[in-house]
């Protein structure tokens, strides 16, 4: 059972964990969990094109985040936590786990979003990716836009996620992305 | 004639519009949360000039990383500099990438296609 997102921070935070993230999704904070990414791939000696991929993933997932993470704790005086966000370093691969509150009535729209990219072939998605490219992101305000697309083309996997119901109101949105080393 | 210079940051990137020279270049990385902000400056100023450019316009992108709030913001501007050359003007885009970043051949590729100008891919030495 999962109570709130720190409960789920908890559990998931192993040994392999390289950056870790337990707060309120802004600005400064993607740019720190960047500079850590990038610090951590240094110090592992990662190649280039692993290093260029997960900072190029990472980014997707926080300002997906950023941009989407509901709050329910908006009328407390008290900045809690919105957002998780964990990188592992396991033996054959990185993973990248993100998770965030979203409100229980935007959740359909948003899962039939993600449905749609993952019923695409590799093809259909650079054709879609340069679809909302070229015509803008308007006409899939209700849920995941170039950032989820760039996401699933990037992992050559399907999306991963699933939604954790935490009361009448609000569930976690968790997204777990692998990245072959 | 308005020129531009802005210095990059972690988060944006190095830009650098000089219109006596006929220069734009776009360098580094390009990942803010509110791209269509950070680039407004260097729309107005493309914008401004539009109509008054006599010289060749040279565009150098040279970029690390972009998030896809910037890719649009990238098409934009290309489709403004396109318009100066539908406008008689002359202009040079070199999308420059590392040799091994096949990702950015191929949004350099994405993007020539969209706009209809041939890009000149440039690959950057190693190191």
């Amino acid at each position: 059972m999962i109570s709130d997102i720190s409960d789920f921070y908890t559990q998931n935070k192993n040994e392999k964990t390289i950056v870790s993230f337990l707060g309120e999704i802004v600005p400064d904070h993607i740019t720190e969990i960047m500079q850590r990414l990038e610090d951590n791939l240094e110090m592992l000696n990662e190649h280039t094109k692993i290093k260029r991929k997960l900072y190029n993933i990472l980014i997707e997932a926080l300002q997906n985040l950023y941009h989407h993470a509901d709050d329910p704790n908006l009328n407390d005086n008290v900045q809690s936590p919105n957002a998780i966000c964990l990188v592992d370093s396991c033996t054959d691969c990185y993973k990248i786990l993100t998770g965030n509150y979203i409100k229980n009535d935007k959740i359909k729209a948003f899962e039939n979003k993600l449905d749609k990219i993952n019923q695409l072939s590799e093809d259909e998605l650079k054709q879609y990716y340069l679809e909302v490219l070229k015509n803008g992101e308007k006409s899939l305000k209700d849920g995941a836009g170039l950032g989820m697309i760039e996401i699933c083309r990037k992992t050559d996997n399907k999306l991963n996620f699933e939604f954790v119901t935490l009361n009448d109101n609000y569930s976690l949105f968790i997204l777990k992305i692998k990245i072959s080393k | 004639m308005q020129n531009l210079s802005i210095e990059g940051t972690a988060k944006t990137p190095t830009i650098i519009f000089d219109s006596q020279m006929g220069l734009l270049e776009i360098k580094g990385r390009s990942i803010p949360e509110n791209s269509t902000e950070f680039y407004k400056p260097l729309f107005d100023t493309l914008k401004s000039n539009a109509g008054n450019l006599s010289t060749p316009i040279t565009v150098n992108f040279q970029l690390e990383y972009f998030n896809t709030s910037s890719s649009k913001c990238i098409l934009d501007i290309l489709k403004t500099v396109a318009s100066m050359k539908k406008a008689g003007g002359q202009v040079t885009i070199n999308w420059y990438y590392d040799e091994d970043d096949e990702d950015m051949l191929e949004s350099g590729e994405n993007y020539q296609e969209i706009i209809n100008i041939p890009f000149n891919m440039q690959v950057l030495p190693q190191g």
